[in-house]
């Protein structure tokens, strides 16, 4: 979609190309108003799909630093959960439950 | 006799204690028996003292991040959100708990917490999500939902292991096991003349009769 530059004329002709069954058809809308007002509508659209893609992206890094903040603060408990354990005589069978070590 | 395995004197930066405390307990784990007797000592050192503050810290300021996404600029669900949370803690913490079962439940209250605002970010935002963006949400619903039973799991597991039982013989062939830290002395004798024994609370102990 936009606009053609055919034999040094930049804007000869304006086209907008779309899906029809699975093939790419295009249409020439050519000059004048029409095509002025339909590249000026699909402006306006490309800027606003930026935008939501700007947000959404600013969206998934801040759940993700909320995430990665919880994450540490789960792993670092966990350490201290295990170490206290290990201390008091468990060990961890297969990786997996804690059992009272022998002897 | 296990000798020590001494840590560097110099000053380390919280990261390096971390670190250093990670692998003292990955060898513990490994059943080195010099590792554990380090890890002993590391526990109750200045060392050891600036992971629990560490750990104390970030939960701490994971919990702060998570009532502004939540409350926003609205001081009012600021307001709310803290005193809830002053609450759940409250209740899961009980009396006289352990500075690990401290740091267990403000963990667990920060994993509710962020549950609970992911939820609704995405209940709230269902209508215009694209499937990748629906997919995503997903995800991070299902690993904050493991990650809270997880954590509810390790304070079960920690409150079963840790916290000593005591066996205290009622009858002749009554048991009462009860949890140490949570037992209460009854102020009136029982009905057929014996002196008041300890009796734990109704979910803080399990009796046993022994027929035999």
């Amino acid at each position: 979609m936009g606009w053609e530059t055919r034999r040094g004329r930049e804007h000869y002709c304006y086209t907008r190309s779309r899906r029809v069954d699975g093939r790419v058809a295009r249409d020439y809308l050519g000059t004048g108003l029409l095509a002025d007002l339909a590249a000026a509508q699909d402006e306006q659209e490309r800027r606003s799909r930026a935008a939501r893609v700007r947000l959404w992206r600013r969206e998934q890094e801040r759940l993700d630093a909320l995430g990665a903040q919880l994450d540490r603060t789960y792993a670092l408990t966990e350490t201290l959960a295990a170490g206290t354990l290990l201390v008091a005589g468990y060990h961890r069978h297969a990786r997996g439950e804690w059992r009272k070590r022998r002897g | 006799m296990a000798k020590a395995v001494a840590l560097p004197d110099q000053p380390a930066s919280e990261r390096e204690v971390e670190e250093r405390f990670n692998a003292l307990m990955r060898r513990a784990d490994a059943g080195d028996p010099k590792a554990l007797a380090s890890l002993r000592t590391v526990l109750d050192s200045p060392d050891g003292r600036t992971v629990w503050e560490t750990a104390g810290d970030l939960a701490v300021q994971a919990e702060a991040s998570l009532v502004r996404a939540v409350a926003g600029k609205n001081a009012i669900v600021k307001e709310s959100t803290e005193r809830r949370l002053a609450e759940f803690k409250r209740e899961l913490t009980g009396p006289n708990p352990t500075p690990l079962e401290r740091l267990l439940v403000a963990r667990i209250a920060a994993c509710w917490l962020h549950l609970g605002y992911v939820e609704t970010i995405y209940v709230q935002n269902m209508a215009s999500l694209t499937i990748q963006q629906a997919d995503f949400h997903q995800r991070r619903i299902d690993h904050a939902h493991r990650r809270y039973l997880s954590a509810i799991k390790a304070l079960a597991q920690i409150r079963r292991l840790l916290v000593p039982m005591v066996q205290v013989n009622v009858g002749e062939r009554q048991q009462i096991n009860t949890v140490a830290a949570r037992v209460v002395q009854s102020a009136a004798p029982l009905a057929d003349g014996t002196p008041p024994t300890t009796v734990g609370r109704a979910s803080g102990h399990a009796a046993a009769r022994n027929d035999g």
